[in-house]
């Protein structure tokens, strides 16, 4: 029996299980009821047949009795089938009932066994996640302590090295405050032209250095420069940045900038980062460009001052947009690497100081860089006149000392005529005698004065030495002997002493009067701007416009010779250094041996003129010739290597013996070194200087050189002789040296590319964010 | 503005940025672009015709020849080849395609140096000097 059952439970049950998945009812206790009732049904209904045939049987017939037997056994049969059947109805019944009690009761162990077993499993996993969450928290704490920690590290650090940023660029510009002030005691006592004329590069030098002193406190985050109290005239403030640059000589600065004043506080900050925008604009135009920086107030009060340079620009427009962001950032990022970065994060911090708006604007070529200073940092022009011309007179006394006085003196008397003494008197000692060449002008009177410069221009631009040497012309010239020679130091001096106004009160001048009508027709080359390195462009009084033009007719007349009129203007070493750079710039690049520019200096250099602003220009525009481009700061060889190469150019135009630089002590042979090969091989120097410096054979084996430093060259005037100490262990190559060239050049190629690909990866950023 | 303008333009920037470079590097004789060709672009400081060629001829030489080398020797490109003489280096750089840039230096030029502004210079003028621009300098 247990064999059929078996296998029959599990089919029941699932049975049942299925037909109770589904919405049937399960065998209900009442059907159960049913098969019970049947069952009994059954048995009631077969037993009264039953006792009916017990009765039959009982009777005494006894056929009766058979028929009765017959049928109890048929009866009997029945009952018995139906007594099985009813019993069998009964125990299903009874056992459906109580197999299904069993099967649900074990449906629900089991049911409750895997609830425990899934909760105990979902406490275990919760307990382990809140095992896993301390852990992380834990960690997580001592990852922050750990930041903290190291960011506590780093901003000490950081806080050291901007201390040690900060502590070392405060020492280098206390030396450098101590050097100009040096330097300045020296000029005030120095006599000797061509001593003078080293100090005030010096100072320029100087300058510079200072500059990039506070570049290097503005990076840190420090302040330099203290409050003052005294407000600045704005050309003060445009002069002092255009004297901290290094080639302040391509700055022009507008005639008719606003008679205002900056105030003093604001002063400092505001000409340093003129001084960045024009120091990026002049790097980032040909050398031959002029710098334009001029200025205007707005109808809201405010002062726009533009700097424009025909330079680059900047390629992609988008990059523009990109650097105007980070100059409106008061705290922009550090600057990565370029330089330009450099100078517009020190724009930006200096412009986030005091509220100013910087823009840069791209044209057709170039860029312009808009500086708006607000009406706050900006006093009237009328109010503080007086002051400043009061601190300006203070000033010329302390920085120019007795020469200024003098040429202050012959400028006062020659203007005590009419009544504008005080304000020429006081222009000029702050100009430190620039004014008096103007003055110088101006005895010679007004129009008489233009006929000689005008034919100095007449004949193409070729300056006449008369016209180069400033000299007034006419009746002015014996005055003008001694006052050229202020006149002409002041503006080579004064480059870098512009920087001085705003910082420290020493130079502060009375405001300029509208240049442009004073002079209706300047110079065309100059157009109507005022050379900065004029920038001794003389300070006079609106009443002193005839002293102006005076000054000015000549240099308009002189046309095209641009330096003929700047020195007229008493500017003369200024502009002539100038005038030098633009055309020593040609034969440079352009045409080799070209004669006429680097005749100026020659000129100046062969006639003795003692003037320190002669000599001046001589310098420097043979520093420019030899190099090329005019950047100046340039280190010796080339120094010297100028005056060969003027010497070429020139021939014998003049003495090389008058040149300065011949005689420059230590420049001379280092220079030597690279120059002279050409002229001691005997080459002719066909194509002029630089091709000789270039192709020509190499000096010959002897040890120990000895250059005639121009006996080689055909037209040679009187020169020096150097000799130079023989470099015989250059000879031959050994693999030493073979290592450490090509490491060297692997290792500048390395940066140089990264710097290149740097550079193209930003342009190519900035130019698919623009063209998304 | 047109395409003659602006090579005017470019080529002016060309000549500067060259003339900077030799001011800027201590050292530097001259620094010419030559086309591969051997046909001098520019040259800084300005040589006469004759100097210019040879020196043209002599850089496009040892950049074809170091091309050729470099093919043949299934090695990558050029980066630069530097001759390295008694009393200077020539050192010749690619710059851009179909152009070279050569950089003559003086015995004790810092190369570490000069090759910086050679890459430089690579890189911010090598893709102006395109094919028509190098027409518009040597026509």
């Amino acid at each position: 029996m247990r064999t059929p059952v078996q296998p029959d439970r599990p089919e029941g049950r699932g049975a049942r299980r299925r037909r109770g998945a589904r919405p049937a009812p399960r065998t209900s206790p009442r059907a159960k009821a049913a098969y019970l009732v049947v069952g009994a049904a059954v048995l009631a209904a077969g037993a009264p047949a039953l006792v009916g045939a017990l009765r039959a049987v009982r009777a005494t017939d006894p056929e009766t009795r058979a028929r009765a037997a017959s049928a109890l056994q048929q009866h009997g049969a029945l009952l018995v089938l139906c007594a099985v059947l009813a019993v069998g109805v009964v125990v299903y019944a009874t056992r459906g009932v109580h197999g299904d009690d069993a099967a649900d009761a074990a449906d629900g162990r089991a049911r409750d066994r895997g609830a425990q077993a899934a909760a105990a499993e979902l406490a275990a996993v919760r307990a382990e996640l809140a095992a896993a969450k301390e852990s992380h928290v834990v960690e997580r704490d001592s990852l922050l302590r750990e930041r903290a920690a190291l960011a506590e590290r780093i901003g000490g650090l950081q806080a050291s090295v901007q201390g040690t940023f900060v502590g070392l660029s405060r020492r280098t510009l206390g030396l450098v405050e101590r050097q100009l002030s040096f330097i300045d005691e020296l000029e005030a006592h120095e006599q000797e032209p061509g001593t003078l004329e080293t100090l005030f590069r010096l100072d320029h030098l100087a300058s510079c250095m200072r500059r990039h002193s506070e570049n290097l406190l503005v990076l840190a985050g420090a302040d330099h420069r203290g409050t003052r109290r005294a407000n600045v005239p704005l050309i003060d403030v445009l002069r002092a940045a255009v004297g901290e640059i290094e080639s302040y000589q391509r700055v022009v600065v507008s005639p008719d900038v606003p008679q205002v004043h900056v105030t003093g506080f604001a002063s400092g900050d505001a000409s340093h980062l003129l001084a960045e925008l024009l120091e990026n604009a002049t790097s980032c135009s040909p050398p031959a460009s002029e710098v334009q920086l001029t200025g205007r107030l707005l109808g809201t009060g405010d002062l726009l001052l533009v700097v424009r340079d025909e330079g680059i620009g900047i390629s992609p427009p988008g990059r523009v947009d990109d650097l105007n962001a980070r100059l409106a950032d008061a705290d922009p990022g550090p600057a990565p690497r370029e330089a330009l970065g450099l100078g517009m994060y020190v724009v930006a911090r200096l412009a986030a100081r005091h509220g100013v708006g910087v823009e840069l604007r791209h044209r057709d070529r170039g860029l312009d860089a808009e500086v708006r200073l607000p009406a706050r940092l900006l006093v009237g022009g009328t109010g503080s006149d007086a002051e400043g011309g009061a601190v300006g007179g203070g000033g010329a006394g302390a920085a120019a000392g007795g020469r200024a006085a003098g040429a202050g003196e012959a400028v006062g008397a020659m203007g005590a005529a009419d009544g504008v003494a005080a304000g020429a008197g006081a222009g000029v000692g702050a100009g430190a005698g620039v004014g008096a060449g103007v003055g110088a002008g101006a005895v010679g009177g007004g129009g008489q004065a233009a006929p000689l410069p005008g034919t100095g221009g007449a004949d193409g631009g070729r300056r006449t030495a008369a016209a180069e040497h400033g000299t007034p012309p006419g009746p002015g010239t014996d005055t003008g002997a001694s006052d050229v020679r202020h006149g002409g130091a002041a503006p080579v001096r004064l480059g870098p002493q512009r920087s001085a106004p705003p910082f420290d009160g020493g130079g502060v001048r009375p405001s300029p009067p509208p240049f442009a009508s004073a002079r209706p027709a300047v110079a065309p080359r100059t157009g109507g701007w005022v050379r900065a390195e004029a920038g001794m462009l003389p300070r006079r009084r609106p009443g002193a416009t005839v002293v102006g033009g005076a000054a000015g007719d000549p240099a308009s007349a002189a046309g095209g010779g641009l330096i003929a009129g700047a020195a007229v203007h008493g500017a003369a070493p200024g502009d002539a250094v100038r005038g030098a750079a633009a055309t020593g710039a040609v034969p440079g690049r352009t045409v080799a041996g070209h004669p006429a520019p680097v005749q100026v200096p020659a000129e100046y250099a062969g006639s003795g003129h003692t003037a320190s602003g002669q000599s001046a220009p001589v310098h420097v525009a043979a520093e420019q010739v030899g190099s090329g481009p005019p950047a100046s700061g340039h280190a010796a060889p080339v120094h010297v290597a100028a005056g060969p190469a003027v010497a070429e150019h020139t021939g014998s135009a003049r003495p090389g013996s008058g040149h300065p630089a011949a005689g420059h002590p230590g420049t001379g042979p280092a220079a030597l070194s690279t120059v002279p090969p050409a002229r001691a091989a005997g080459g002719a120097a066909p194509a002029g200087a630089p091709a000789a410096r270039t192709l020509a054979p190499q000096r010959g084996a002897g040890a120990g050189w000895s250059v005639p430093h121009a006996g080689a060259t055909p037209a040679a005037g009187v020169r020096s002789v150097v000799a130079v100490p023989a470099q015989a262990e250059r000879r031959g190559v050994d693999a030493r040296e073979v290592r450490r060239l090509l490491g060297g050049l692997q290792q500048g190629s390395r940066d140089g590319r990264r710097a290149a690909a740097a550079e193209a990866a930003t342009w190519d950023a900035k130019e698919q964010g623009a063209s998304t | 503005m047109n395409s003659a303008q602006d090579h005017r333009d470019t080529i002016s920037s060309l000549r500067w940025m060259l003339d900077n470079f030799t001011a800027e590097v201590p050292g530097v004789r001259s620094v010419v672009v030559v086309s591969v060709d051997g046909l001098p672009l520019l040259a800084a400081p300005p040589q006469s015709a004759s100097a210019g060629e040879q020196l043209a001829t002599v850089v496009s030489g040892i950049g074809g020849l170091t091309n050729g080398a470099a093919d043949v020797m299934d090695a990558g490109r050029v980066k630069q080849t530097m001759v390295a003489m008694a009393d200077g280096c020539l050192v010749v750089m690619q710059a851009g395609d179909g152009s070279l840039l050569g950089v003559l230096t003086e015995p004790d030029c810092d190369l570490s140096v000069a090759a910086y502004h050679m890459e430089l210079f690579v890189g911010r003028v090598g893709h102006v000097l395109t094919p028509g621009l190098r027409g518009e300098l040597t026509g």
